[in-house]
């Protein structure tokens, strides 16, 4: 049942590698997983197009604000998980996908634009919480984070974020070849091999920490 | 270390609908105007058919006439002041001389001119 839309208005800041990382980790769990894929440039349905797709795993491609509300309302009565991965930018298609929402996924890299953007991004969804008047629980999410530390400029801006009652996940996505290969590949975290690229175990532990704390929080949202 | 391999339950999560009746969508419109979120995605403009290009010949074997276009080579405008009775010759010589255009006239006048010179007579 659970509806995750992962936004951000900024670009490049890693929702589609965290939409394909939760969704085909859901799936390989065995759960019926639909990934709707509302960014124009459609780089889902790029990826679903050549990637070897699980069959519990679905792509639904050109979706935009005229029908966004219509496939969230019929694909969560047919899977347990969908997963809405939004465009980069301040649209109305996030305001009827986070209305719809259990949970929101905010991912924010460590520089001062994607605050800035998580920021608007955040303000957005609770003045749609209000106007609802349904609380949408969300995290935001550090991604392309580096391996070994957390930033300087990272720990200032995530006590910033806390000190608001912005809540983070504890996973960081880290920034791994690995992820760029399943898009490359058109692959899953499960089917590239090492040879393929490096630090493939690394990062499957790391998409596996993600998807567990995901249903955690989940989990948490239902109590 | 997990190696990714991680075994969760998830028999709790089922297929759900989701609902959002026109009212509420509606007020999520309105409040996305008013806070900015004002994008929308470009609508795919309908396709034209593509409409093959008919020659002008070779359906049939009937050869088109093409219409004859004579071209002058003047392309080069001239305007000048002239006196009115200059102005008045200019147009009896054209008429006299059966001219197609003014400038046949200028050019005919210019041969002249240029043969009077080459003649060695005065000019003036």
């Amino acid at each position: 049942m659970p509806v995750i839309s992962i936004m951000t208005t900024k670009g490049g800041a890693g929702k589609t590698t965290a939409t394909l990382l939760l969704g085909t980790g859901l799936a390989a769990q065995g759960a019926d997983v639909c990934l709707i894929d509302a960014d124009p440039n459609q780089p889902l349905v790029r990826w679903a197009e050549e990637a070897n797709l699980p069959t519990n795993l679905s792509v639904i491609g050109s979706v935009t604000e005229e029908n966004i509300i219509e496939t969230i309302e019929e694909q969560s009565a047919k899977v347990s998980f969908v997963i809405v991965d939004l465009e980069g930018s301040a649209n109305l298609s996030s305001g009827y996908a986070i209305s719809s929402s259990d949970l929101i996924l905010i991912p924010l890299q460590a520089s001062k634009l994607d605050a800035n953007e998580a920021a608007k991004t955040l303000k957005f969804i609770l003045r749609q919480s209000k106007t609802t008047n349904k609380m949408i629980p969300a995290r935001v999410l550090w991604s392309r984070a580096p391996a070994a530390y957390q930033t300087r400029s990272g720990r200032d801006m995530g006590t910033q974020f806390e000190e608001a009652g912005i809540s983070f996940l504890n996973t960081r996505i880290v920034e791994r070849e690995a992820f760029k290969g399943v898009v490359n590949f058109g692959s899953t975290l499960a089917d590239l091999s090492h040879d393929q690229v490096p630090g493939l175990d690394k990062a499957r532990d790391n998409a596996a920490g993600f998807v567990q704390e995901i249903i955690e929080v989940l989990r948490e949202g239902r109590k | 270390m997990t190696s990714g391999k991680i075994s969760l339950d998830l028999d709790d999560f089922r297929p759900e609908p989701v609902k959002i009746d026109a009212e509420s969508k509606a007020q999520i419109k309105e409040a996305a105007d008013s806070a900015g979120f004002t994008g929308r995605h470009a609508v795919a403009k309908e396709r034209l058919n593509p409409v093959p290009v008919v020659p002008e010949q070779g359906l049939s074997n009937e050869v088109k006439r093409r219409g004859r276009k004579r071209t002058t080579g003047r392309d080069v405008p001239f305007t000048v002041k002239l006196r009115r009775d200059t102005n008045n010759q200019i147009y009896e010589l054209a008429d006299q001389l059966e001219c197609g255009a003014i400038a046949e006239v200028i050019e005919m006048g210019l041969q002249a001119l240029m043969e009077k010179i080459s003649r060695g007579e005065p000019i003036r």
